[in-house]
């Protein structure tokens, strides 16, 4: 620092100077005249409105706060520098945020995979296992009042990238002890055998189809699988359904396929939100599917309800695109609802759900995580299964009334 | 209000500096001073009118300090002693001593003591240190007392030094707090020194700190004895880049505003021992144990046993004065053990081993030592220090990215590495004839380059995250 000291090289010292000057004071200049407007960075809110000055939050500190958060996200440097930090620390450290903590990781050859499937893949215990046989029992029956009505009810197992692909994620993430335990579905595929569910474990079917492909059924940039996995997984539930006698949908195969030089929106999901200043190198070429039907066209399609995770989306889109289903119902999360071809969602009270329109499907399909395999239907089975009881109740009741009229002249 | 928040660095900071650059130099003191209130009251509003208070009081009492006869005199300064310590035991120290009490008292089957817990203002230590500082050299006539409140209020309150210090007194930056001048070098050095500190910060300190509190945070059944290892180098490498990188920022920016701060670290972890630690570590922390307590009990002018008796009183103390827990005590007694045997016999035995063997048996005892510093209490400690050694009850194995990443590893490793590095046979000399070959301009860009670089990665790394907190705020 003896040069720093020195009066002379003005010039290096007034460009420094300026340089950083100007960098602190953009943000008092930007909210005076914006130059960069105000962004958030994908899957974080947007800076709220200043707070309203009062002394009580004031001297709560919560004035303070909200201003402090509101000084943050609206400085005009929030989204860029994010994109600039996650940048350096997916190049260099191969991870996105400096922690570590958001919800999206880097594997291996940058495979993006969501932290949230790393306890199902180090064999952690699930919170709700001792739910597990009352919820797999209430399957079974649910199946089984269903059959009697004329509907098809399959339990669809969809895959995560960490299961499929293990080996795309490094070490570091992985408990070395994991193997001393159960998978959690290896515990609720052992209760649905048990049950004698009908179900449709499509994470099987893609680990041995993958010979015939030559990608991977999950791209590096997305959260969920392929177009031709979600493909195969229709067509393995497909097969299921043809098996239970029930209806099912023309049959179609999934062999021809386009490959295109980037993903699209939906293989894209996690480097959305992974907030990289190139994307471009997770882009990978990504298989979608060009269809083949094996059937002619019926004349009447299955009219079709799917219940469960963002994984159902793919097939959603294909029973859409593809007119497999001529009707057809997302049920996300059994909180959200949309049609066949709806792009938004739209709220499902479950108070005030058609319980009549649900029961009239000729298929219903409720997938399950391997991730999470334990929370099956997400209160859908529970609550189907309740009215269905309900309802078989009061038509056995129905059927007998003059003996409840004796009951009720009695006393 | 902390310095590695958009809210100072991107408004705070250039709003003051802007406004104490334009304004006449009779109200540049009135600009910092209400610039400061501001950033106190940002982070502790309710706490404003005591701290102002408590100035006014040592203003006075520094005053009739001075004038009175000295007999008097002696009587006010401890008045202004016992208010500071009081105060700062109050705030500081209710608490523990209350909830040791309870527990004594609930031995003997006495109830709980009902007690509203006491809320501990921010800065408490560092400003009762500086009031304290400053009437014991009134009393001492190192300098005539503060004749200006406001030049006074300023020497106290001055934002850079206000909450997490270096504790400056009152006579190193007497002349500076009446006159001083700004020049283009003073701005472009410390930005330069506080782009250091703010690396320092939000690049180092806050990263490997999330490994320390995540491996701190584990229950026994986790901590194996690997995490436990990279807790505490974790943590170790935490509190010197946070506290060091704190101190960079505040000199950084009293330079800015014309003040000439001491340093406050000098490389403490290639100290050779623990007698050179405590010359490098927090330097004007250990001044002050020094100068107002070590001293006034005798220091080195008394009997050998007098000496060990006060070097353990100031360890006591400064154990205490960083936080009100027994663990704080045991770092004290820690520090004082090394340093007495260092005095009866070790330092003696050093001596004969190489020099870097002496800087890594120095650094590996600080280093087990900060175990008892961060420890949530005795129990924790011990269970810590266990499981540096043993495996024993470990029976849940976590996966290591889940209580760290690739990034806080290699950011331990170079911050162990920028530590570290003049150990390296012929790295010194190297660096002097790097210096020497390449020209002042050269090496004065690339120190400019460096720090520019160094603001705009924090600067994104902030962006990136809402975890900084300040260690030091808590002392």
């Amino acid at each position: 620092m003896e040069a720093v000291s020195s009066k002379s090289y003005l010039g290096i010292k007034v460009t420094f100077l300026a340089i950083v000057g100007l960098f602190l004071a953009f943000p008092i200049a930007n909210d005076l005249r914006p130059v960069i407007m105000e962004r958030a960075p994908s899957g974080m809110p947007m800076a709220k409105p200043a707070p309203p000055f009062s002394r009580q939050a004031f001297l709560g500190r919560s004035w303070q706060k909200a201003l402090e958060i509101r000084a943050k996200r609206s400085s005009g440097l929030w989204y860029p520098l994010t994109l600039v930090a996650n940048e350096i620390y997916s190049r260099g450290f191969g991870q996105i945020s400096a922690f570590d903590a958001g919800s999206v990781r880097v594997g291996h050859e940058n495979h993006l995979f969501q932290t949230a499937h790393l306890a199902a893949l180090n064999h952690r215990r699930p919170k709700n296992i001792n739910k597990l046989e009352q919820r797999v029992a209430d399957i079974k029956e649910l199946q089984d009042r269903l059959k009697a009505r004329g509907t098809s009810l399959v339990i669809a197992v969809t895959p995560n990238m960490p299961h499929l692909y293990p080996e795309l994620i490094p070490a570091g993430y992985l408990d070395t002890s994991r193997d001393k335990r159960p998978h959690p579905y290896e515990l609720v595929e052992k209760a649905m055998n048990e049950k004698g569910i009908a179900y449709v474990d499509t994470v099987d079917v893609l680990k041995s189809d993958q010979s015939k492909f030559p990608f991977r059924f999950f791209t590096p940039s997305g959260s969920h699988w392929n177009d031709v996995a979600s493909c195969i997984g229709l067509h393995a539930i497909n097969d299921k359904l043809k098996e239970l006698g029930g209806r099912s949908f023309r049959a179609f195969s999934c062999e021809n396929y386009t490959v295109e030089p980037q993903p699209r929106g939906k293989d894209r999901d996690l480097l959305q939100i992974a907030n990289v200043l190139f994307p471009q190198r997770f882009h990978e070429p990504t298989p979608y599917v060009s269809i083949t039907y094996l059937e002619p066209e019926p004349v009447k399609q299955p009219t079709t309800l799917l219940v469960g995770t963002s994984y159902l989306f793919a097939l959603s889109e294909h029973l859409y695109d593809w007119n497999l289903a001529k009707v057809h119902k997302l049920y996300f999360y059994f909180r959200q609802w949309r049609s066949g071809g709806e792009e938004s969602f739209h709220g499902l009270s479950r108070k005030t759900m058609n319980w009549d329109e649900v029961f009239s499907n000729e298929i219903i399909i409720v997938n399950v995580g391997i991730g999470n395999p334990v929370t099956i239907g997400y209160g859908f089975i529970e609550a189907a299964l309740a009215e269905l009881r309900k309802r078989d109740d009061e038509a056995l009741a129905g059927a007998q009334p003059r003996r409840k009229a004796i009951v009720k002249e009695r006393p | 209000m902390v310095f590695s928040s958009y809210i100072f660095l991107f408004y705070f900071f250039p709003l003051v500096l802007g406004a104490y650059l334009v304004v006449p130099r009779a109200l540049k003191n009135f600009v910092l001073i209400s610039a400061s209130l501001f950033f106190y009251a940002w982070g502790e509003p309710r706490f404003v009118g005591m701290l102002l208070s408590l100035c006014a009081v040592d203003f006075v009492l520094s005053q009739l300090i001075d004038r009175a006869v000295p007999r008097w005199s002696k009587v006010w300064l401890t008045l202004s002693i016992v208010i500071n310590v009081c105060s700062l035991g109050y705030f500081k120290y209710a608490n523990f001593f209350v909830g040791e009490a309870s527990r004594i008292g609930s031995w003997f089957g006495a109830p709980p003591i009902a007690w509203k817990t006491v809320v501990l203002p921010i800065g408490i230590s560092f400003f009762t240190f500086h009031k304290i500082s400053y009437v014991v050299d009134v009393y001492r006539k190192v300098r005539p007392p503060c004749r200006n409140p406001i030049t006074f209020l300023l020497y106290i309150l001055f934002f850079p030094q206000l909450i997490a210090g270096p504790i400056v007194r009152y006579h190193e930056i007497e002349d500076q707090l009446h006159k001083r001048t700004t020049r283009l070098d003073d701005i472009f050095e410390g930005l330069i020194r506080f782009s250091i500190g703010l690396g320092k910060k939000v690049l180092i300190a806050d990263v490997v700190g999330h490994t320390a509190d995540k491996i701190f945070a584990l229950k026994a059944v986790s901590l194996s004895p690997d995490l436990a290892w990279l807790g505490i180098l974790a943590y170790t490498a935490q509190i010197y880049f946070d506290f060091s990188g704190y101190s960079d920022m505040a000199i950084g920016l009293a330079r800015m505003f014309g003040f000439r701060f001491p340093e406050n670290f000098n490389h403490p972890y290639l100290a050779s021992s623990f007698t050179d630690f405590w010359r490098r570590w927090h330097m004007s922390f250990g001044r002050w144990m020094r100068e107002y307590l070590y001293y006034p009990l005798g220091g080195n002018k008394c009997s050998v046993r007098r000496q060990y008796l006060n070097l353990w009183i100031v360890f006591l103390f400064s154990g205490l004065w960083h936080g009100a827990q027994w663990t704080f005590v045991l770092w004290g007694v820690w520090h004082g053990v090394f340093m007495t045997l260092e005095r009866l016999f070790l330092a003696k035995y050093l001596l004969k081993i190489p020099h870097a063997a002496q800087v890594f048996l120095t650094l590996f005892l600080v280093m087990l030592s900060r175990v008892l510093f961060r420890a949530d209490d005795l129990s924790h400690a011990t269970m810590y220090f266990q499981h540096l050694v043993s495996n024993a009850g470990v029976r849940k194995v976590l996966p290591l990215y889940s209580v760290t990443s690739h990034f806080e590893i290699v950011m331990v490793v170079v911050a162990y590495a920028l530590c570290l590095w003049p150990l390296i046979p012929g790295a010194l000399a190297l660096k002097d004839k790097v210096q020497s070959w390449s020209p002042p301009a050269i090496r004065l860009a690339a120190t400019a380059s460096q720090a520019a670089l160094l603001l705009l990665l924090s600067a994104a790394a902030m962006a990136g995250t809402d975890f900084s907190p300040f260690i030091y705020f808590q002392f």
